[in-house]
């Protein structure tokens, strides 16, 4: 690939990320200008390390592989102060118990449309603990594999399975009000 | 119900994510869905389970990049191939 035709492949391929990079930024540092600067960061060192981009091979998972390295890096120089949910403080009740307690009636996906917002979603992710908050930013806004989330993480499969499993039980729990309000 | 009852349903919900997401064995599959066609208990609430994440993938896919950002990109790129 010649270098005009690279850097023509690499605009196309980060305009398509793009979405999906930014919603997972913005669940990273919750935060709509450091999510902005997490992802120029990320497709700087992209553009950089694009010769070793192999084509045909997934390119969503090799840029979230970067952005997230991006992520690390730059958190260690400047921790935000943490605003994450105590998980002790949350009811151990999932949604459906307290949907069954009430009418437990009518489309519950209707209903669920209904009543849980962007917003309200986002903000039950951002108050999970960062561990799970990154792991279930990847699962709800891409139809990635669990493997594929470990490979772009660098963690165990299994460490995804019980974060995933454990971030979505306290989510839904995060949620159990504003969807039964 | 059944302690033996009790116990498929336990292990049907320990199954129950992976069994959503398709991470799942293929005896824990046929386990899961042949417990799933005889228990009405276990099948309403993978409905639930199953609907709650289809909404919130929905929601949160609906959030897009600024259009901004987009030109930010591309004035930085033509900086550096510039």
């Amino acid at each position: 690939m010649n270098k005009a035709t690279s850097e023509v492949e690499f605009e196309r391929l980060i305009a398509e990320v793009l979405d999906l990079a930014y919603g997972v930024a913005r669940r990273l540092t919750r935060n709509g200008d450091d999510a902005e600067d997490l992802v120029l960061e990320a497709v700087l060192q992209a553009k950089k390390g694009f010769h070793t981009f192999e084509p045909g091979t997934n390119f969503k998972a090799w840029f979230l592989k970067i952005l997230t390295n991006v992520f690390y890096k730059s958190r260690a120089k400047n921790r935000r102060a943490a605003a994450e949910t105590d998980i002790n403080e949350l009811s151990e009740r999932s949604l459906y118990d307290r949907w069954k307690e009430g009418n437990g009636e009518g489309d519950v996906e209707k209903i669920l449309e209904e009543r849980l917002g962007v917003e309200a979603i986002s903000k039950a992710i951002d108050a999970l603990p960062e561990e799970f908050r990154e792991v279930c930013a990847m699962y709800f806004l891409e139809d990635l594999s669990y493997q594929h989330i470990a490979e772009i993480l660098g963690i165990p499969l299994g460490t995804v399975r019980s974060r995933l499993h454990r971030g979505r039980a306290q989510l839904q729990r995060m949620l159990m009000e504003e969807a039964l309000a | 119900m059944s302690a033996h009852d009790a116990e498929r349903c336990r292990r049907a919900l320990e199954l129950l994510a992976d069994y959503l997401d398709r991470e799942i064995s293929e005896e824990e599959l046929a386990f899961v869905e042949a417990h799933l066609s005889a228990c009405g208990g276990c099948a309403e609430r993978f409905e639930f389970e199953a609907k709650l994440i289809r909404v919130i993938k929905t929601k949160l896919r609906t959030v897009k990049a600024p259009e901004h950002l987009a030109a930010k990109i591309q004035e930085m790129l033509r900086r550096l191939e510039g």
